[in-house]
């Protein structure tokens, strides 16, 4: 199941979605709006996308997960509009025939997602004022650069 | 060859529109296509310096040529998650 929706997450459904007899485990990863970051305080998050570009970012990551770890099934749903505090703005869900590669397999899909999908997110901050979150320094993506060398092995 | 650039995010909010249109020299590299947009929109410069751009939904390099058929898009650094 790969998805961009406006609506809350079912995060119980992303995790049925992985379900396998062949699977000896199975991990959800859930991200959701924190309330606190540093002293500044968020009241809620808003994600906008270019969704076409993103869900094909998506599935190239997901073929390039299963090409690297044995995996039965996998799952990534990111949502788009306003996310208040605590509830869900990503599931990813993986599983594999061992704990070892659902856990990896996870981590490395959520990380990739966050420096190769374009999506992206804007505090709303409790004084009023809102940021759109454009990290500095941060890795740019470029042709070719997805590949069975890029990531963890 | 007039384009069309998609823009998202802090990019879409400070020009306030979602897409742009530019005249453009035929065989327009990424690069000059980057330096012109910021003449353009000055406002959006400091962005722009540190955006990618897509080509048809893929990241290109500052090199690539731009096709007049080409869905252009500016990438400022991501977030999600």
């Amino acid at each position: 199941m790969i998805s961009i929706t406006s609506e809350a997450i079912d995060t119980k459904e992303v995790l049925e979605s992985v379900k396998s007899d062949q699977a000896g485990a199975s991990v959800l990863f859930v991200g959701s709006t924190r309330q606190f970051t540093g002293e500044k305080e968020t009241v809620r998050l808003e994600y906008e996308c270019y969704e076409t570009m993103a869900l094909e970012k998506i599935q190239q990551l997901v073929d390039l997960a299963q090409s690297k770890w044995d995996i039965q099934q996998c799952s990534v749903v990111h949502r788009t509009g306003l996310v208040g505090l605590g509830e869900s703005s990503i599931a990813v869900a993986v599983s594999t025939g061992h704990r070892k590669e659902s856990f990896e397999a996870a981590a490395w899909l959520v990380d990739e997602l966050k420096i190769r999908v374009p999506i992206w997110k804007k505090e709303i901050w409790a004084d009023g004022k809102t940021e759109w979150v454009h990290p500095a320094g941060g890795q740019q993506p470029k042709p070719g650069t997805l590949n069975h060398s890029q990531g963890a092995s | 060859m007039k384009i069309q650039i998609k823009l998202f995010a802090a990019a879409r909010e400070i020009s306030d529109r979602g897409e742009i249109e530019l005249e453009v020299a035929d065989d327009i590299s990424v690069g000059d296509l980057k330096k012109l947009v910021s003449m353009e929109y000055p406002k959006m410069k400091d962005l722009i310096l540190r955006s990618a751009v897509s080509l048809n939904r893929e990241f290109s390099t500052d090199e690539c040529v731009v096709h007049v058929t080409d869905e252009i898009a500016l990438i400022p650094p991501v977030s999600g998650g």
